[in-house]
């Protein structure tokens, strides 16, 4: 995801030096390269693009190719981000001339086409597990490439349904008659508030899914699956097994009473109108708003914020803040993965920009 | 309902040593269990980031311009790959085209109102009052000074010019950072969920 965004924001970066090369003077043609170059791109992309399915050689291998070629790519952009810079710098510092100029979008080009040695690098016969598929890291499709990268995590909560499976089959085979009451829970709603004869509230999550033909006897009690920060491991199992044993002999008295609960909760599907609802979809919205809009206020306005403050050259900074842009969203991507995972670490960065900017701050 | 207190002050502390305060998130904040936060605190990072570099850029002192580029660049950036990320965590994939398009709009939304509104009419004004110095000093000297003066793009000189602007911005980046903490305090137990220690896959101890 950084790597897609951060190409988004560099391309920028890229553009004007291509132009430099080649067509410097004529204004009209840079336009006409705006335009017609991502569209023919993406026309010749379309018919390549596709999954390619990782080899067989056992999981372990490809994910650890696929990590590997992810470096590489990652690698690659950051050395595409550090000549751009340099070629800045030396363009500022310097009048160069046109063949230098073109010797500079050589380089650039060259650093281009590197990540495209991983799709390649099979066919040479070096090493097999090398093709795995790439194509959507390469090419910058955010259907491919986002999906790819976001989808795995999601499925983590489902890992604990194993033991539920067994616990519920367990229950059946004790002799509680469970079917037909049940079955109309499954098909009213997605959420329920199911409260049980003896007063105790229980919140069944996925109920739903207790009866799909994939996993047949699966719940989630996800009020106890909140809780299991509070309580030890063998404390949950045990209230975990007594919920459930409740509920299937509560619904086979027929003694549950349904709420029903409207719309998924977080980290489902939502649509665009469950959505909008949500308190939590507005925060993100204004959030985004106060920090991208003034930050696209910088970043618009920085030509003129820099000739007002008295500096001669403004592109400089339009093309340093346009590099400034891409690294952060490299490093944000990866940095996010980093502290929704491991807080400590995020503890360690923060230590370390502090120190960072004490002589920033000392200086002033 | 969850408490966002502990959380709050979760994301504020964390400077001094960490032995020290991973002991006090365990013990007295009792947020240490899973060492898991919401993506939206480092969107609360960058804001903060972006708001320091609006004041750089305010006061306007040489070589501060450098180092609020780079603040509020990399701050900008770091927003776009938290943002599909978090949307996606906490909304699904099933309609994330349409969700995450939705979340974009903010952008130029937030350009229109910032870039277009706050900050064209405070430079304008600012330039016309230079301006207006301007020719009041002239006048004496010549009258047909006056009306090339008038012909010239409007320009405005000296740090002044974006410094209410500015000011503003960072206010702007305070509110952001509330907001995001807020929901980071809202989305905690989501985050929990998805890469906790007894939940997911990501397990550090």
């Amino acid at each position: 995801m950084g790597i897609l965004k951060g190409f988004a924001g560099l391309s920028g970066a890229i553009f004007t030096q291509i132009f430099a090369a080649t067509f410097a003077p004529d204004q009209a043609s840079v336009i006409f390269m705006v335009a017609v170059f991502p569209t023919s791109v993406a026309l010749m992309v379309m018919f390549v693009l596709r999954h390619v399915p990782a080899f067989d050689d056992g999981l372990k291998n490809a994910a650890a190719t696929r990590s590997q070629n992810f470096r590489f790519v990652y690698g690659v952009c950051l050395a595409l981000a550090a000549y751009l810079m340099a070629t800045i710098i030396i363009q500022d510092m310097t009048h160069v001339s046109g063949s230098v100029n073109v010797a500079f979008t050589c380089g650039l080009l060259f650093l281009l086409c590197l990540p495209l040695v991983i799709p390649l690098w099979p066919a040479t016969g070096f090493c097999k597990s090398f093709s795995v598929s790439v194509h959507d890291i390469l090419i910058p499709e955010p259907t491919a490439t986002s999906e790819k990268d976001l989808e795995s995590p999601l499925q983590a909560p489902l890992l604990g349904h194993d033991r539920m499976h067994s616990i519920a089959k367990g229950q059946v085979n004790e002799g509680v008659v469970v079917p037909d009451h049940y079955s109309s829970i499954n098909n009213s709603s997605s959420k329920q508030i199911v409260s049980v004869e003896n007063g105790s509230h229980l919140t069944a999550a996925d109920v739903r899914k207790v009866h799909s033909p994939i996993h047949k006897d699966e719940i989630l009690f996800s009020e106890l699956e909140d809780e299991k920060e509070i309580w030890p491991e063998n404390v949950r199992q045990h209230r975990m097994e007594l919920a459930t044993s409740r509920l299937f002999r509560a619904v086979a008295e027929g003694a549950v009473k349904i709420k029903r609960r409207k719309g998924p909760r977080r980290g489902e599907d939502f649509t665009m109108k469950q959505a909008a609802v949500k308190a939590d979809f507005w925060l993100l919205f204004f959030g985004l708003l106060c920090g991208a809009g003034s930050g696209l206020m910088v970043i618009d306005n920085l030509g003129q914020i820099s000739q007002s403050l008295g500096y001669a050259n403004a592109h400089i900074f339009v093309s340093m803040i346009s590099i400034w842009n891409f690294l952060g969203r490299l490093g944000g991507g990866y940095v996010s993965e980093i502290i929704a995972r491991y807080l400590f670490i995020f503890l360690v960065a923060i230590r370390f920009l502090m120190i960072l900017l004490v002589p920033i701050c000392g200086a002033q | 309902m969850m408490h966002p207190g502990p959380t709050l002050k979760c994301a504020i502390c964390s400077f001094p040593t960490n032995a020290v305060y991973a002991a006090a998130l365990h013990g007295i904040l009792g947020c240490g269990r899973d060492y898991v936060m919401p993506r939206p605190i480092l969107m609360a990072v960058a804001q903060a980031g972006m708001a320091l570099g609006h004041v750089l850029l305010a006061i306007g002192c040489p070589g501060s311009l450098y180092i609020g580029s780079l603040l509020v660049g990399f701050g900008y950036g770091s927003h776009w790959s938290v943002t599909p990320a978090t949307a996606s965590e906490l909304f699904g994939l099933k309609n994330f085209g349409i969700l995450y398009n939705v979340l974009c709009v903010s952008n130029p939304a937030g350009s229109l109102i910032f870039s277009g509104l706050v900050a064209g009419t405070l430079y304008d004004r600012e330039a016309q009052k230079q301006r207006g110095l301007k020719t009041l000093a002239t006048s004496f000297i010549a009258s047909d000074q006056l009306a090339i003066e008038s012909d010239e793009v409007l320009l405005c000189k000296g740090a002044i010019c974006f410094r209410e602007t500015l000011f503003i911005m960072t206010g702007v980046c305070i509110i952001g950072i509330v907001l995001n903490l807020v929901l980071v305090a809202r989305t905690r137990r989501v985050y929990i969920m998805l890469y906790g220690k007894t939940g997911g896959r990501g397990s550090k101890g």
